[in-house]
């Protein structure tokens, strides 16, 4: 009894947006994408997201900012960041975080659905326990 | 037996009287105040030296006449015309003092008119001749001379006071006063009055001297009061001298202060090409004191065969001046030096080449300005292009990356697949990442900023990435420091992103197999730290030395062609340089220079 995790990509490049989310969809897991800030956070009050893909620079509000009222609406929701720069500051940080990953853009798209795999399933380890909700990296 | 004693010395007394008299014309004439004296005496004066070697004369023919015993009347007549003569010159002279004064002269006739009239007089009359002169001209002049000496004293008399000349001045005027007595009222024996009562025999038998030996000492009184009155001449040309060498002094201050405190290079050259003068702020920038450089050829100061080159000397003569002509300069201490010179030929009267006069301005702050500002504008623009080419670039990589993904990800595992299809997406997908990687060194390059400098001990650096970097067995990696390496401001991340470059280049260049020695010393007088790098590869081709630090220049299959261009950019931006050459033996060398003040 396989659990279809939802994911969200939110990326102003539709084609990325796209064949990314046809590779995920392949892979047995259940898409939706937004192209801006604005309709990732219409659609996080929609659906329960597990993982969000989301890009950092886009018009109107970037990504960074689009986290944060993520968070505030689902607090559990796991992001994995996707830009063209990564800087060594936003590495250290997503380093030892679950809730918070970067990945650098063009995508090795065997680690990322490495990745994906791996924070569904440190989810799914912590789920039964439902309180504290901050989710525990280690194993 | 007193008068006996002076009747039968008359003849010394005539003698003492003339030298008196002489005495003072020759020491008048020999001082020669200035005409253009602001005492005014000086103008007149002469007459009163030319009436002295006259009365002088006159004084001693009298005396060649008692001694030789000449008494006719040719004799006599002659005499008295010389008397008269000098009578006149002191009479003009008594006219002239008093005119001093009053600003107003005689009329002119009068003189010439009494002269005649004496003259005549001498001729015509058988009274002794010497009585006219006496009473017509001598007495007269006395009396104006001594007014004309005490007037003086008196419109001057400040200035005289000061000069301590008072009593001289009256003195005078009172030795006048008395000689024109003496002189102009005492004569020979005549039997008219008032001659026939004040004559010589009357005064000598009332006196029991001679008039003549009054006289005498009469005329060395006068003679020594106007020899102390000259002093205010001495006075005056010493006080002239004085403000004229004080004039001069200040005047060379004034120039010296100017040349002083000009802040550019000014220096003068003769025409055999020396350096006849340079200023402290010439000497300060080129370090030599003003003797080591002074007289020596300017050649001296500039690179061989400067001058020569362009035809700066020849061009400099024709156009007679050359502006903002940019040379290289060579210090003491044989550091380069830019600078901005304009010069100009000075020419003497006759319009032949006198030198050259030139000023340099130092270019040394302007061009590190310059150079800061255009790699400020360098890092700025290659900043954001490279941004904006990288940002795009990945995110269409990162699209073909995925498609290529997804069909491998349909294709694979149905039996119909070619291999070449699957074969051909791996190339596409190794590609993508060659791009990506291409992207990545690009960003390096460009990100680099200016660095942010801070006292770092090089050495320390050194061995630390030296630590970092993973050697193959084959490789043999040895460091040569100097004991004392000073610190210097540096940015850290910076030179040990250059060191490991260098080193990575070195290793791969050698296939990893080899030596790479690293010697870290301090150089050119301790102003810099020089770090040689010799591998022991292949080396480098003699065109691609300066190449090989240019961007996107690789000599290796796999290189961006960006670690070297980094590097120089990083060491320029710290005032260092960075070259390349062959080692005498095998292999390459890259040595980096780095300031150990930045200028």
């Amino acid at each position: 009894m396989r659990i279809k995790h939802k994911i969200l990509i939110v990326d102003d490049n539709e084609e990325l947006c796209q064949n990314l989310s046809d590779i995920l969809e392949l892979k047995g897991y259940e898409i939706s994408k937004a192209y801006d800030g604005y309709h990732a956070i219409e659609n996080m009050k929609l659906k329960n997201f597990s993982v969000v893909i989301m890009d950092i620079k886009m018009p109107g509000i970037n990504g960074l900012d689009t986290l944060k009222i993520l968070k505030q609406i689902n607090p559990r929701i796991s992001i994995i960041l996707i830009t063209a720069f990564a800087d060594d500051i936003f590495y250290k940080e997503s380093k030892n975080n679950i809730d918070l990953k970067i990945v650098q853009k063009p995508i090795d798209m065997d680690s990322f659905l490495f990745l994906i795999e791996d924070i569904l399933r440190q989810k799914k380890e912590t789920l039964p326990q439902s309180a504290p909700l901050k989710p525990n990296g280690e194993k | 037996m007193i008068k006996e004693l002076f009747i039968r010395n008359l003849d010394i007394i005539f003698l003492l009287y003339g030298a008196a008299f002489f005495c003072m014309g020759v020491a008048i004439l020999s001082k020669r105040p200035s005409k253009e004296s602001a005492f005014k005496l000086a103008e007149p004066i002469w007459l009163l030296a030319a009436f002295g070697i006259i009365h002088g004369i006159n004084e001693w023919f009298e005396l060649v006449m008692l001694i030789k015993g000449y008494t006719s009347t040719a004799w006599n007549i002659s005499a008295a015309l010389i008397l008269t003569l000098s009578y006149i010159v002191l009479f003009i002279f008594g006219l002239r003092l008093c005119a001093l004064h009053t600003n107003k002269s005689l009329n002119k006739l009068i003189l010439p008119f009494i002269s005649l009239i004496v003259i005549l007089l001498i001729f015509i009359s058988d009274q002794p001749a010497s009585i006219w002169p006496r009473y017509f001209l001598g007495l007269p002049a006395g009396v104006l001379c001594a007014f004309g000496f005490y007037l003086y004293y008196r419109d001057n008399k400040k200035i005289l006071k000061l000069l301590k000349s008072r009593r001289y001045f009256l003195t005078a005027a009172i030795a006048c006063g008395v000689y024109s007595i003496l002189g102009g009222l005492i004569t020979p024996k005549a039997n008219f009055y008032p001659a026939c009562i004040f004559n010589y025999i009357v005064f000598f038998n009332f006196f029991g001297i001679p008039v003549q030996l009054l006289r005498a000492v009469c005329a060395i009184i006068l003679s020594w009061a106007v020899y102390n009155i000259l002093a205010i001449f001495t006075w005056e040309s010493i006080s002239h001298f004085k403000s004229a060498l004080e004039e001069v002094t200040s005047a060379k201050n004034y120039i010296n202060n100017i040349l002083k405190s000009i802040s550019d290079t000014l220096i003068v050259i003769d025409p055999s090409s020396k350096i006849k003068f340079i200023n402290n702020a010439g000497c300060q920038i080129l370090g030599y004191q003003p003797e080591e450089i002074i007289g020596k050829p300017a050649t001296k100061l500039f690179k061989k065969g400067t001058l020569l080159k362009n035809k700066i000397l020849r061009n400099l003569i024709k156009k007679e001046s050359l502006n903002n002509y940019e040379i290289d300069c060579i210090t003491k201490g044989k550091v380069k030096v830019p600078m901005l010179f304009s010069g100009s030929i000075m020419k003497n009267k006759n319009g032949g080449i006198n030198g050259i006069v030139a000023i340099g301005t130092d270019l040394r702050n302007l061009k590190n300005l310059q150079e800061k500002l255009i790699s400020a504008e360098k890092f700025a623009v290659m900043g954001k292009v490279s941004g904006i080419i990288g940002h795009e670039l990945r995110n269409q990589l990162a699209v073909m990356r995925n498609a290529a993904y997804y069909i491998k990800m349909k294709l694979t595992g149905k039996p119909d697949t070619e291999e070449k299809i699957i074969k051909n997406l791996n190339a596409l997908d190794n590609e993508i990442k060659e791009a990506d990687q291409l992207i990545d060194n690009i960003l390096t390059f460009s990100k680099t900023k200016l660095p942010d400098l801070k006292p770092v001990d090089l050495k320390k650096i050194l061995l630390r990435n030296i630590e970092k970097i993973v050697c193959l067995k084959e490789t043999v990696l040895t460091t040569e420091i100097d004991k004392f390496i000073p610190e210097i401001l540096a940015d850290e991340l910076q030179i040990s992103r250059v060191f490991i470059n260098i080193i990575l280049n070195a290793l791969e260049a050698m296939g990893n197999v080899g030596a790479l020695a690293i010697i870290m010393k301090v150089s050119d007088n301790n102003n810099y730290i020089t770090i040689r790098f010799e591998d022991s590869g292949p080396g480098i081709k003699d065109g691609d030395k300066e190449k090989i630090f240019e961007p996107f220049f690789s000599t290796k299959e796999k290189g961006t062609g960006l670690g070297l261009a980094t590097s120089k950019l990083i060491i320029e931006a710290h005032g260092g340089s960075i070259s390349a050459e062959n080692n005498a033996v095998k292999g390459a060398a890259i040595i980096v220079k780095l300031p150990v003040k930045l200028h």
